[in-house]
């Protein structure tokens, strides 16, 4: 593009001529052996798996969300499978994606806490390994926790790119050291001697760290304000910052590059908190709405009831993100890659903001954590379908192992997905857990479980102080903001809590592995 | 230049109170972190995960000390090099607590809130020149206080016998596995 008589790089154009130039040190981890001798050729679809990280479902007007948070999602739907029931097995990032990673409910791979690994023994049936016979595979994450589970698969991957490469202020120290080693920085520099949060192992380089960020934000920042009023979009637990349409830009150049048939897994940030939506949305959604209220829960301890005004900035940092969703899509279009794979919209986990509690990470399993959203267009697709049989994150593995025509191991725990030759089981169990106050080895002491089956969800809530052993059972189909707790009055809560309770039996056990 | 810098035998003790610092809290909030990840890592990455934090603990005191040491070459040698061992000593000491003053779980703890202050870079500085500079005057004043200051500092390289061992033995292990 010029300007004034003078070349300028529009910044997809750095992120190629970067990329070209292999400043891939910096940008990239690619192992070069890897590259070499890997002609898969053939005429699969490629596979795209989107996720944005805690999206809920029942904040997008796609799922008939009072306010009008994703015009793209639903057009990008007309010619897609809308999953209107589909669930993930747990309110935040390490045992969601780890679950999608490996088509296994948490107490498998056992990756409950935030800082979690998989299991040893449940590694080798991952998502990239399964489908490498015949896709390049390439991973991309913002999330440093999710991007941690990577490097447990990192042998099988083709690409995986770099934490920070689209940031505008990266700072994972991890990504420096070789792949082997990565996970062992990530756990001693980024997460205990160098972190933004305290208490920080290291005494004295933690506070120059800190400071030379700031000036780095203060800098970088300076020209974005008026875009960015209440702050740049940054992830929570490091100094990492970046805009969204830098960020889409640069997925767009990485789906650009990668031979086909590629599968792909692009995990970004937003809406995750902290919620900062560009001025062009800012207050758009100022309009006094609120859901019905809620009373607080015994296990919500925030300290308002409800959270308007932050279920307000949320929904307008979806209506950001879908934006650029919007325009991620038109370049797919573009270059005929939407046409040519399959793309998969969904989420790890959803957001709260009533009863007590705001955010994820909690105690609960109520329907806004749980429910995210599942829209797949497969190519050739001409027109919208609407599934609303129970689905989970576990089902997305079997499905593309099926699509790639490659057999599905024993171990998977989820079902082909209604639609991909499937009819979808009424009467599925579909299993959430929250166990992040346990120990991975030990006996579960303290649990929130939720069985869903058909439209009937019990969750048992085992071993918290305030809540000792309590059930709560509700009906989604007649009461889909869960108000009424059915548990003494609904016959059907006896059958199902049998059901709960011997698979909570089996999973309190410790391991070894 | 060489007349500048600090001879070895100045500077094992002022490294000595650097590493007491530096190391003693790192082994603190290892040890508060411990529970946590006992439950979720196995022993095997515990150890490694403590190699890497003793490598970074033995280069952040290197990177103290050189900073010392440049003091020593830019200062006159009359205020700094020609009293490293009191000097340098009493430096590491004072940014060890006013670092200690900014890591908020141990801090919640003491009725010191007015400490605080130190937490504002000009603050900081200048109560940090001051106290040099007064330090000085009563080093020159008093010598018998210049051998209380080097005795202490000769005793703190105990420190050194044991965290520099595990210091070297763990940068050793890392560029093992970083190299292998």
């Amino acid at each position: 593009m010029e300007t004034n008589g003078k070349i300028k790089l529009s910044r997809r154009d750095f992120l190629k001529v970067a990329a070209g130039l292999s400043l891939t040190p910096l940008v990239e981890k690619i192992s070069p052996e890897k590259l070499r001798g890997r002609n898969l050729g053939g005429s699969l679809p490629n596979i795209i798996i989107l996720i944005f990280d805690a999206l809920s479902a029942y904040h997008l007007s796609l799922y008939g969300y009072p306010r009008n948070t994703s015009p793209n999602f639903e057009r990008f739907a007309e010619k897609a499978t809308v999953y209107h029931n589909h669930h993930s097995p747990a309110n935040f990032t390490t045992p969601s994606t780890a679950s999608l990673f490996t088509s296994t409910y948490p107490w498998q791979h056992r990756a409950y806490t935030l800082k979690g690994s998989i299991r040893p023994h449940v590694v080798p049936n991952n998502i990239f390994r399964l489908l490498r016979d015949k896709y390049y595979t390439a991973a991309f994450t913002q999330n440093i926790y999710a991007d941690k589970l990577l490097f447990q698969f990192d042998q099988y991957l083709d690409r995986h790119q770099s934490t920070d490469s689209f940031n505008f202020i990266g700072n994972s120290i991890y990504n420096i050291l070789p792949s082997e080693e990565a996970i062992a920085g990530f756990r001693s520099f980024d997460t205990f001697l160098i972190k933004r949060r305290p208490p920080r192992g290291s005494l004295l380089m933690s506070i120059l760290y800190d400071f030379t960020h700031l000036l780095r934000y203060r800098l970088a920042f300076r020209d974005l304000t008026d875009l960015y009023p209440i702050g740049m979009p940054g992830i929570n637990s490091s100094y990492a910052h970046f805009t969204l349409d830098q960020v889409m830009e640069g997925v767009m150049s990485l789906l650009e590059e990668l031979p086909a048939p590629f599968f792909s897994y692009i995990h970004l940030m937003p809406p995750h908190s902290p919620y900062r939506p560009n001025s062009h949305f800012q207050k758009m959604f100022n309009d006094g709405w609120e859901p019905l209220p809620k009373e607080r829960h015994p296990l919500g301890d925030g300290h308002q009831v409800n959270y308007p005004g932050k279920r307000q900035t949320y929904d307008e940092f979806i209506a950001n993100l879908d934006y650029e969703f919007g325009r991620l899509l038109d370049y797919l279009e573009d270059i005929g890659l939407l046409g040519s794979s399959y793309l998969i919209l969904t989420s790890d986990h959803g957001e709260i903001f009533e009863r007590g509690e705001d955010g994820h990470g909690t105690s609960f399993l109520f329907e806004p954590l749980l429910r995210v959203p599942l829209v797949i267009s497969s190519p050739g697709q001409e027109a919208r379908k609407d599934i609303h049989a129970q689905t989970s994150s576990v089902d997305l593995l079997p499905t593309l192992l099926h699509i790639a025509g490659l057999p599905i191991p024993g171990s998977v725990e989820g079902q082909i997905l209604p639609f991909q030759d499937g009819n979808g089981d009424p009467e599925r169990n579909i299993w959430a857990l929250e166990a992040s106050s346990n120990s991975t080895f030990g006996p579960m002491h303290e649990a929130s479980l939720a069985l869903i089956k058909g439209t009937q969800k019990l969750v048992y809530y085992q071993g918290y102080e305030n809540y000792k052993d309590n059930y709560e059972l509700y009906n989604l189909e007649n009461d889909p903001d869960e108000l009424v707790d059915r548990y003494t009055s609904d016959p059907r809560s006896g059958e199902m809590q049998e059901i709960l309770d011997q698979k909570f039996r089996e999973i309190i056990q410790p391991t070894t592995e | 230049m060489k007349s500048k810098l600090p001879t070895r035998q100045e500077v094992l003790p002022v490294f000595s109170i650097i590493m007491f610092f530096v190391f003693t809290w790192t082994l603190y909030v290892m040890f508060y972190y411990l529970p946590s990840w006992l439950g979720d890592m196995y022993t095997r990455d515990i150890l490694i995960l403590s190699t890497y934090v003793f490598t970074f603990a033995l280069l952040e005191s290197l990177i103290v000390l050189g900073g010392m040491v440049l003091l020593a070459l830019l200062l006159p040698a009359r205020f700094f090099k020609d009293k490293f061992v009191a000097q340098g000593g009493f430096l590491a000491v004072l940014a060890s607590l006013a670092a200690y003053l900014k890591h908020p779980k141990l801090v919640d703890a003491l009725p010191l809130r007015l400490l605080y202050l130190v937490q504002i870079p000009i603050i900081a500085l200048a109560g940090t020149i001051f106290l040099m500079v007064l330090l000085s005057f009563l080093l020159d004043r008093f010598p018998g206080l210049t051998r209380v200051v080097n005795s202490f500092a000769q005793g703190m390289t105990i420190f050194a016998y044991i965290y520099l061992p595990l210091g070297l033995l763990s940068l050793f292990v890392v560029l093992l596995r970083i190299i292998f």
